[in-house]
């Protein structure tokens, strides 16, 4: 008995704990906050609505296409954990990565070229675009360790180069530019660049964009957790975003920390690339907008509480509720309505912190009055 | 730490509660007859033909009373478009309006499946469905003459008195191209009769919506090579067009809609001197109706045109009479125009693979793609 | 005159935790007096200045302004009583300019002046609530009239900036004047001044003092004291030793209360038995980046393996930077570091790590530790790359669990958990004893420790002094860096003294005492040094 509930002393006492809680709750929050706006435009349809948002798939009365869209968003979901992975590697080193978007853009780029004009086998491509991505990256990784250029500011600058390039690149060549629906040509069935499905796609009633790559990005997640967990690697990229101070001190090579940490997130961001272009669901599409699969990454990374594990929830609860978002239109919200929403919610989870420091707060007071009624009795 | 888990999990079993309880309550049977649509790219307020398919909807719907909703894909995907086409069937839609090539692939895919379902869609040509796929019995598809449409608006505009005009088109599909290419006959048409030299330029931006980059694109027209008029051929690339012809004192053309007053509004009176129109929203209307009252169903591809010269508003291309603005080029010059074609005095190319070939008092320079 | 005081701080007392920052103090200002206070590095003189400022709130005894008893809860409140306060880090903002700082807060509100009576009672009425329209004429007009009297020349126009430390001290001064404080406390105001600065600044002192101002004056150099203070207030381990008048004392005497007479520790030590030289610095010479100021200026010393050589000094003299130096963590301008006869002033720190260097830095939460890191990962936050506790890219967590274990055991670490704890949670004194305990089982030749006893309890202290006796006599040599002259003078063997830099004097622990100590750390006496020391020359 006392064992028992000396592990479930010590459970609340965890900070992992903690951080699960804290996020839960933001999450939650969200989506009260999320109901409220609902009701104030339309409160007739308000329940219909969040049950809509939440349900995403299951609202299908079909189970074949409930399946098939599970798997959507699924598949959906894989990219942007990838996304999530890279802006936590980053910040796990004391770097803010906000060009992943940029990295992702020069990543769907080679893939362009790798996949739809040479048509090399996927996994060459997916290489080609996480070393592509690794490669802009270490653009800002460079400009940080050796002129102490700020990298949010050069990941923002790089974000723009990148999506000019990209339209630039693209457009100009007709081999792989359908200047008739101004899109590059997809990865289509049959094509050696296309991920393959190994039957996954049976599993979520044939739905062709499922496959190999949600399993990829489950294995690559936890070889990030381990990579922070038991290697030197991440105990240096560690001790140098806690404290470069005594990363310097302890001999620690900045120089490399700071490579390192940007390459191996500019090659995440071009793995997301990889797996929404290589399973033939989008394809670059010209646009003046950088891609927001990167600053979703942001918000995946802290709502998932800056934890390898902890995103791939995170990052499955932002896509099913965008997923669910986007079909209220016909209850009579507009689709911005949907976006507000669900960037309401998304952007709870910047409170992750700010909940975690009021949950402390409140431990402390609670331990204060303890003691105060403590020496209280023993008077 | 306790109590904060505690009061979570109650905070979210009795909102979860809420939310479903009072979702449950609310749903409704579905009837027997409701209308869907399924957007392309933009949303229902595009100004273009997204906006005129809704509209149309709406105002048979509601005249109807029949029940009429939307719905918009969440993103460009194909996949994405799938779904929603398929979650409005699923919520028992019977009837479903596709706006927009986009819509060929994504019919392709569900169309087949759903036979009880009707299709209805909009501005697709027969190379947007993928090779290969034979229209099922439930696709109607009604396209549109857009050569007579732009041929009628470079016609007008030429014998309207301008010289140096410009067309900038969307991204170039085929409907776009019918214009653009329609245009220029138009223009080269009334140029032979008049004798006169007339200057084009003729370029697509690549997108539907206008920036920065369109802007100072069009902005050098007006300004370097003192064009007068710019057909702005794409959805809501208008914006960069109308931006740049109010600054320089220019007039522009609009596309599909009429689109007078919304850039009356937004920019400046009497910027767009008339409207290329496609019939849109009476296509709704017409077929909706037809399908409604008399069980009338008409599958396969229909290229809806010129009808009546009396009455040119029952045209399914058009220019706008409401706010016609041109007073050189008539409103009876217009009926005469519509009653050559209907005779076949007059007549336009529906190529789309090579420029039409013009006579030498038009100088037409093609400049590719801005993007 | 002579009896009137501006301000006294009576039995002021303030505690931080289990630290008496503040014992009872007693300190009186006299009107139109400058008095110095002065004491050694903790000694409290900052926590008695930010409590007269408002910063901090004393736990008990009172202050009084002209004789009368005040409250002052915050700056706002010293402000109102006419105390200006120049803090050693000055509070401007950069991109404003002179005159813009100077008002900065105190805005000279434009005011119609004509008269149109109810416009005009409008106007200032919402000018002064509302609109706030500074009125830069009339407050320029005023500030220069203060530089004029003062005789303290800056351009109004530049921006903060664009100034010179020296410029910027004027321009907080004036900022002061401005307020119209008539006390004014000058926090360490040399210490950021170049010689010739330091001039002109005490002679803008003796200004200040003709205009009947009362000055409060923060410093450790007594030179400075003895040019322009009346008098002398001593404060000591948070205790004020004694006030006295200029005239009527010396250096020696002060320098001795400073520093304490009696020695508080009495450990006796083997004399050494001096090896092979492990370190030798030649010529060192660091510049500040950013002052570009010498801050180690041609300093050169040896260490032998079984000998404890201190680096002494007032904080702030250039003792830490010559450990950088050696370390590798500063780049160092010109010189030379040897390390078993070895060059090492190219390599970097780790390549010095692995030369046989260990290094107890100064701050232990700044270098020493990753605060978020457990008692386990810091153990090898220096060795997690060696043999025993990796193997190829992965950490050998068994191994570092087995050492960190050990560890803890052997040092005597404490915390509320096992070696999982993150070190964040514990006390000062068990962190500082993990990064002892990881720089001395290094096992290598030489140690450097800087201040290893800073803020610790006496428990603590009494640990690291013994191990580091202990590994003297296991024939390492020691280069420590202490700003306690009982620590300096219990444990070296040789006491090289620094001073703006350099190294201004060389002693033994038997052949000098505190009161000399105190004249070299001071500056008052220089010799000129060079403290290479060769086997069988002593």
């Amino acid at each position: 008995m006392n064992k028992i509930k000396s592990f479930f002393s010590s459970f609340f006492k965890k900070d992992e704990t903690k951080t699960v809680v804290t996020s839960l709750w933001c999450a939650l929050l969200g989506l009260v906050l999320g109901f409220v706006i609902l009701l104030c435009i339309n409160t007739k349809e308000a329940a219909d609505g969040m049950a809509t948002i939440l349900g995403n798939f299951f609202v299908f009365q079909n189970a074949d296409d409930r399946w098939n869209y599970f798997g959507q968003t699924l598949a959906k979901t894989a990219p942007l954990i990838a996304m999530s992975v890279s802006v936590l590697v980053c910040y796990k080193a004391g770097l803010f990565n906000l060009g992943a978007s940029g990295q992702y853009s020069i990543a769907v780029l080679v893939i362009t070229f790798m996949g739809v004009a040479a048509n090399w086998p996927w996994w060459l491509v997916m290489i080609g675009a996480m070393v592509a991505g690794a490669l802009w990256s270490m653009i800002s990784g460079v400009l940080k360790a050796f002129f102490n250029v700020n990298e949010v500011i050069s990941g923002i600058m790089l974000n723009w180069i990148a999506l000019y390039l990209v339209n630039g690149i693209l457009t100009a060549n007709s081999a792989i530019w359908d200047s008739s629906h101004s899109e590059a040509y997809k990865i289509t069935d049959g094509s050696n660049a296309l991920i393959p499905s190994v039957g996954l796609d049976r599993l979520f009633a044939g739905n062709s964009i499922v496959g190999l790559g949600m399993i990829l990005i489950l294995v690559v997640t936890i070889v990030i957790f381990v990579l922070f967990k038991k290697t030197t690697i991440g105990y240096e990229l560690k001790a140098t975003g806690f404290n470069p101070d005594a990363a310097d001190y302890a001999g620690m090579n900045k120089v490399k920390n700071i490579l390192v940490a940007t390459a191996i997130s500019g090659a995440l961001a071009g793995l997301a690339a990889s797996l929404q272009v290589q399973n033939g669901f989008t394809s670059w599409r010209l646009s003046s907008t950088i891609p927001s699969i990167g600053f979703q990454g942001i918000s995946a990374a802290f709502l998932g509480g800056l934890h390898p594990i902890g995103v791939l929830f995170s990052s499955y609860f932002i896509e099913h509720i965008s997923e669910g978002g986007s079909m209220i239109t016909d209850l009579g919200f507009a689709p911005e309505v949907a976006g507000i929403i669900t960037s309401a919610i998304i952007y709870l989870a910047g409170f992750v912190a700010f909940l975690k420091e009021m949950i402390r707060k409140s431990e402390v007071k609670d331990e204060l009055r303890r003691l105060s009624r403590d020496k209280a009795v023993k008077k | 730490m306790k109590k904060i888990i505690v009061s979570f999990f109650i905070t979210a079993v009795v909102f979860f509660t809420l939310v479903f309880s009072l979702s449950f309550m609310s749903h409704s049977n579905a009837e027997d007859f409701q209308v869907a649509m399924v957007t392309d790219f933009s949303d229902v307020n595009d100004a273009s033909f997204n906006q005129a398919c809704y509209e149309g909807g709406m105002e048979w719907a509601k005249e109807n009373n029949v029940k009429f909703n939307y719905f918009k894909p969440s993103d460009a995907s194909l996949a994405e478009r799938v779904k929603s086409i398929n979650l409005a069937i699923d919520r028992g839609y019977k009837t479903i309006l596709c706006p927009g090539y986009a819509h060929g692939e994504a019919l392709a895919e569900v169309a087949p499946k759903h036979p009880d379902v009707k299709f209805i869609g909009l501005d697709i040509s027969p190379g947007d469905f993928p090779s290969g796929f034979t229209l099922t019995e439930n696709i109607a598809v009604f396209n549109y003459h857009e050569e007579i449409a732009g041929y009628i608006a470079g016609y007008g505009i030429v014998k309207e008195g301008f010289r140096r005009l410009g067309f900038l088109g969307g991204i170039p599909g085929s409907a776009v191209i019918r214009f653009g290419y329609g245009y220029v006959q138009g223009i080269d048409a009334a140029a032979k009769e008049l004798q006169a030299d007339v200057d084009v330029q003729y370029v697509y931006g690549g997108q539907f919506f206008g920036d920065s980059e369109i802007y100072k694109y069009i902005d050098n027209w007006y300004k370097v090579n003192k064009t007068e008029v710019v057909f702005s051929c794409g959805g809501s690339i208008y914006t960069s067009v109308a931006l740049s012809a109010k600054e320089n004192n220019g007039y522009m053309i609009g596309v599909d809609t009429d689109q007078a007053p919304i850039i009356d509004r937004d920019y400046q009176e009497g910027i767009c001197l008339t409207s290329a129109m496609k019939g849109i929203k009476q296509t709704v209307i017409a077929k909706l109706g037809e399908l409604y009252h008399e069980r009338r169903w008409q599958s396969g591809i229909t290229y809806l045109g010129l009808v009546s010269s009396e009455n040119p508003e029952l045209n399914y291309v058009q220019l706008p009479m409401d706010t016609w603005r041109m007073k050189h080029f008539t409103i009876e010059d217009y009926k005469t125009l519509i009653q050559d074609f209907l005779d076949g005095t007059k007549d336009v190319s529906t190529e789309t693979e090579q420029p039409p070939v013009v006579s030498e008092y038009t100088h037409v320079s093609y400049r590719g793609s801005i993007k | 005159m002579d009896d009137v005081y501006a301000i006294e701080m009576l039995s002021i007392t303030k505690r931080f935790g289990s630290l008496l920052a503040n014992d009872h103090i007693d300190l009186r200002l006299k009107k139109g007096h400058i008095l110095a206070v002065c004491g050694e590095n903790g000694a409290g003189k900052s926590t008695l200045m930010s409590i007269l400022f408002g910063l901090y709130e004393p736990d008990s005894g009172i202050i009084k302004k002209d004789g009368a008893e005040v409250k002052i809860t915050n700056p706002n409140d010293a402000t109102k009583l006419h105390i200006g306060m120049v803090h050693q880090h000055f509070k401007l903002v950069d991109t404003f300019t002179v005159l813009q700082n100077i008002i900065l807060g105190e805005e000279t509100i434009k005011e119609y002046r004509g008269h149109l009576n109810v416009f005009k009672r409008c106007f200032n009425w919402l000018n002064k609530h509302l609109f706030k329209i500074i009125d830069y004429q009339r407050a320029r007009a005023e500030v220069q009239q203060i530089i004029d009297q003062y005789d303290l020349r800056v351009d109004l126009d530049k921006k903060v900036k664009d100034l010179s430390v020296e410029m910027q001290q004027k321009v907080e001064i004036i900022k002061m004047l401005y307020r119209k404080n008539d006390i004014l406390i000058f926090d360490e105001p040399t210490a950021v001044l170049a010689e010739q600065e330091i001039q002109g600044f005490l002679q803008i002192l003796r200004n200040l003092k003709k205009e009947g101002k009362s000055i409060l004056f923060i410093t450790h150099k007594l030179n400075e004291i003895f040019e322009v203070c009346d008098e002398i207030t001593i404060i000591r381990k948070g205790k004020s030793i004694d006030t006295l008048a200029v005239k009527d004392t010396n250096k020696e005497e002060v320098s001795a209360m400073m520093v304490g007479r009696k020695l508080d520790m009495n450990q006796t030590k083997p004399s050494p038995v001096t090896g092979n030289e492990i370190l030798r610095v030649e010529h060192l010479t660091l510049v500040d980046p950013n002052s570009k100021k010498r801050i180690v200026n041609d300093v050169c010393f040896n260490v032998r393996a079984g000998e404890i050589v201190t680096l002494a000094g007032i904080d702030g003299n250039g003792q830490q930077e010559v450990v950088y130096g050696i370390a590798g963590m500063k780049k160092s301008q010109s010189g030379s570091v040897f390390l078993h006869q070895e060059d090492i002033s190219s390599y970097s720190v780790r390549k010095r790590i692995q030369a046989g260097l260990s290094h107890i830095p100064e701050d232990r939460q700044k270098y020493g530790l990753v605060l978020d890191y457990s008692i386990y990962e810091n153990a090898v936050l220096d060795r997690y790359y060696e043999k025993s506790f990796s193997k190829c890219l992965f950490l050998n967590q068994k191994s570092i669990r087995e050492y960190g274990d050990e560890l803890t055991e052997k040092y005597d670490v404490r915390s509320s958990g096992d070696g999982s704890t993150v070190v964040r949670s514990m006390s000062g004194g068990n962190q500082q004893k993990i990064i002892v305990g990881r720089e001395i089982e290094r096992g290598v030749d030489l140690l450097l420790a800087v201040q290893p006893t800073r803020g610790i309890d006496v428990g603590a202290i009494e640990t690291i002094h013994n191990l580091l006796l202990e590994q003297r006599k296991a024939g390492k040599a020691i280069l420590l860096v202490s700003l306690e002259l009982d620590q300096v003078l219990a444990l070296s063997d040789r006491i090289l003294v620094m001073y703006e830099g350099e190294i201004v004097g060389e002693f033994t622990p038997d052949s000098v005492d505190k009161e000399t100590l105190g004249l070299y750390m001071t500056g008052a006496k220089k010799d000129k040094v060079n403290a290479i020391k060769e086997n069988g020359h002593e």
